[in-house]
């Protein structure tokens, strides 16, 4: 009996000691979408009320800070780049043949008229840098088991006070996010979904954004058409002599 | 005796005189009613505007532009410590989102303090409550969101470091105002309620004055009523242009009516024109005679359209004219349900000179040629014209 009950004691702190904590989980799942460069083709699905629109961009991304941007299709946008480097946003409009250099909160602006800025769409949240984790607890969401963790900013200027992951076990991936702001108001879903494994990692090609608050909004959805992770990215790329090439 | 000519023969002239003074009181009303409209119209928009927003002046922050509302961050400042704040309303300005009934709407925030007094918005409704999220709104605005008092609209904005956050207010009050910078697209919020959002101190982008207090740093520039004015000003000349076209096209028919009764009556008392040279009144004399009675046609209409004019015009002064609900989108201050005309002695005294003027121009134009008339011919009826000195 008592051999049982010693066994039992050092199962469960053995058990302790392997569970992942909230930042472990937190590297995983930024390991898991993060590299130091990625090449990125994909379409942006805007549901409006009259009817839905879909822009086919090609991003190139360096860090968690430059990017750059060029609109594929329709042919209204196709040419149109964007350069974001640090906080700077510039964009080329190809009908004027002009550069305009936009300031920082205009990164806060909606793309396009979808649900997400500029910034959720050039930005590469790593949650490590920006967040303070807590797990909150475990939930099946959509067939699988999930932490449910909780991410509060570590600084102001982060653009979402808090977020609530839930993060499938199996692939350190979050298949949906809450969004917050200071009040505990809910502002933003994201959903996560068709994942597939790109060479070590895993990534979500489809993730869908939706307004909260915008009840009347159908959401934007992002489809990932190719994803290549620490790609070899020329330096030129991120100048701003690459938005008229 | 010219003038007592004069009067006789205008009396004696019948329908087609009196046709003629009806005519031309209706053009004299119809200019002094629109003209005071227009009056009407631009001092209700500038003391209103006055009233509501800009009191004596506004002191802007140097990089502030109201047009430009990525100007908004980055053009903020503490109100001077030297200020009296009895005398100053600070607005604090960002931008917003709302939601009303699920819809999105991009939306200006606008802060101001709620116990002053200096200005007639109501912003004592916005009074500081913890915890209670409240805002107010002009008219046109909660017509557009189809909102009313009582309801409850979701804002979310962004706090000065970039976050977002949003909360449901309640709609405390909706103000009627003809000043649509006050009203179009605007929120309003208690400035402490908005500095505690933004999580900012005493940082406003423009303030109101009772009166100018001099140079205030190069963080601040003043604006003067006529500054801020300007614009109104500006589509208000535009606007008036138009109008004085049109008096201008009402008076060219009422004078065409005078011009072709002149020559008419010239045509017709031609025997007249000879028997009064033959018994030795001068030819100046006689296109003075007619000349009165142009004038004097004039001068009835002036006291006919008194007559009828006046107590349409103060009818027209207390109902003002009502307008169409689209015309509050058009832009324009001082249009709201109605406008009002203002009519002043000077507008009455200008219009009635004006008119007697062209009156007098039109009365003499065709009757000129009495000077060249043979008074022999004249008698037998005919218009020949006497021969110049010198030729055949």
């Amino acid at each position: 009996m008592k051999i049982a009950l010693v066994t039992l004691m050092v199962l469960i702190f053995a058990g302790y000691l392997l569970a992942d904590t909230a930042e472990e989980i937190i590297i995983k799942i930024d390991d898991n979408l993060y590299s130091d460069s990625q090449i990125i083709e994909s379409r942006m699905v805007i549901e409006g009320r009259r009817g839905s629109r879909e822009i086919a961009t090609k991003s190139w991304t360096r860090g968690s800070n430059d990017s750059f941007t060029e609109y594929l299709s329709p042919p209204r946008e196709a040419g149109t780049k964007m350069l974001k480097l640090d906080d700077k946003l510039w964009i080329y409009d190809k009908n004027s043949d002009r550069i305009i250099q936009m300031s920082g909160h205009l990164l806060r602006q909606s793309v396009n008229g979808s649900d997400l800025s500029y910034e959720d769409f050039m930005d590469e949240n790593n949650y490590q840098e920006s967040y303070i984790p807590s797990i909150e607890g475990e939930e099946q969401y959509l067939g699988r088991d999930c932490w449910i963790l909780l991410l509060t900013a570590k600084d102001a200027g982060v653009t979402y006070f808090q977020r609530r992951l839930w993060v499938a076990k199996e692939i350190y991936l979050p298949i949906k996010e809450e969004l917050y702001g200071e009040s505990g108001t809910l502002l933003k879903r994201i959903e996560l979904s068709d994942i597939r494994q790109v060479k070590t990692r895993w990534y979500p090609y489809k993730i869908f954004y939706k307004d909260i608050l915008n009840t009347k909004g159908k959401g934007t959805t992002l489809e990932i058409d190719s994803i290549d992770m620490d790609a070899d990215i020329p330096e030129s790329v991120f100048s701003k002599a690459s938005l008229r090439k | 005796m010219i003038l007592k000519l004069a009067w006789r023969n205008i009396i004696g002239g019948g329908f087609r005189t009196w046709l003629n003074v009806f005519i031309l009181s209706i053009v004299l009303v119809a200019i002094i009613g629109f003209h005071g409209l227009y009056i009407g119209w631009q001092r209700d928009a500038e003391d209103n505007n006055i009233k509501w927003h800009i009191a004596e002046g506004q002191y802007w922050q140097q990089k502030y532009d109201p047009y430009d509302v990525f100007s908004f961050e980055d053009s903020r400042a503490p109100l001077p410590e030297t200020l009296n704040d009895a005398e100053t309303v600070g607005f604090l300005v960002s931008q917003g989102v709302i939601y009303p009934n699920g819809r999105m709407k991009n939306i200006i925030m606008k802060g101001v303090k709620t116990d002053q007094q200096l200005l007639d918005l109501p912003t004592e409704y916005l009074s500081y409550e913890s915890g209670k999220f409240k805002l107010m709104l002009g008219y046109r605005t909660a017509r557009q969101l189809k909102v009313n008092t009582g309801d409850r609209l979701m804002l979310r904005w962004r706090d000065k470091n970039g976050s977002f956050d949003a909360a449901d207010f309640e709609i405390v009050h909706i103000f009627k105002s003809t000043v649509l910078s006050i009203d179009q697209g605007i929120v309003w919020l208690g400035l402490q309620q908005m500095h505690e959002m933004m999580k900012l101190n005493d940082e406003v982008n423009y303030f109101s004055v009772k009166k100018h207090v001099g140079d205030l740093g190069k963080d601040w520039q003043f604006k003067t009523q006529d500054d801020l004015l300007a614009e109104f000003r500006a589509i208000y000349a535009t606007e008036l242009s138009g109008a004085v076209f049109m008096y201008i096209l009402l008076m060219f028919l009422a004078m065409i009516a005078v011009f072709d009764t002149q020559v008419l009556s010239l045509f017709k008392r031609r025997k007249e024109v000879g028997m009064m040279m033959a018994l030795g009144v001068t030819r100046s004399q006689v296109i003075r005679i007619f000349t009165l009675e142009g004038l004097m046609s004039g001068l009835l209409a002036v006291i006919l359209g008194a007559i009828w004019g006046t107590p349409l015009l103060i009818k027209f002064q207390e109902t003002g004219m009502k307008l169409p609900e689209m015309m509050d989108s058009y832009g324009m201050d001082g249009m709201l349900d109605a406008m009002y005309p203002k009519y002043t002695l000077g507008l009455v005294i200008l219009t009635v000179i004006i008119v007697m003027l062209i009156l007098l121009i039109v009365s003499y134009l065709p009757v000129k040629k009495i000077s060249r008339l043979m008074p022999v011919d004249a008698l037998k009826g005919k218009m020949t014209k006497r021969k110049k000195a010198g030729s055949n």
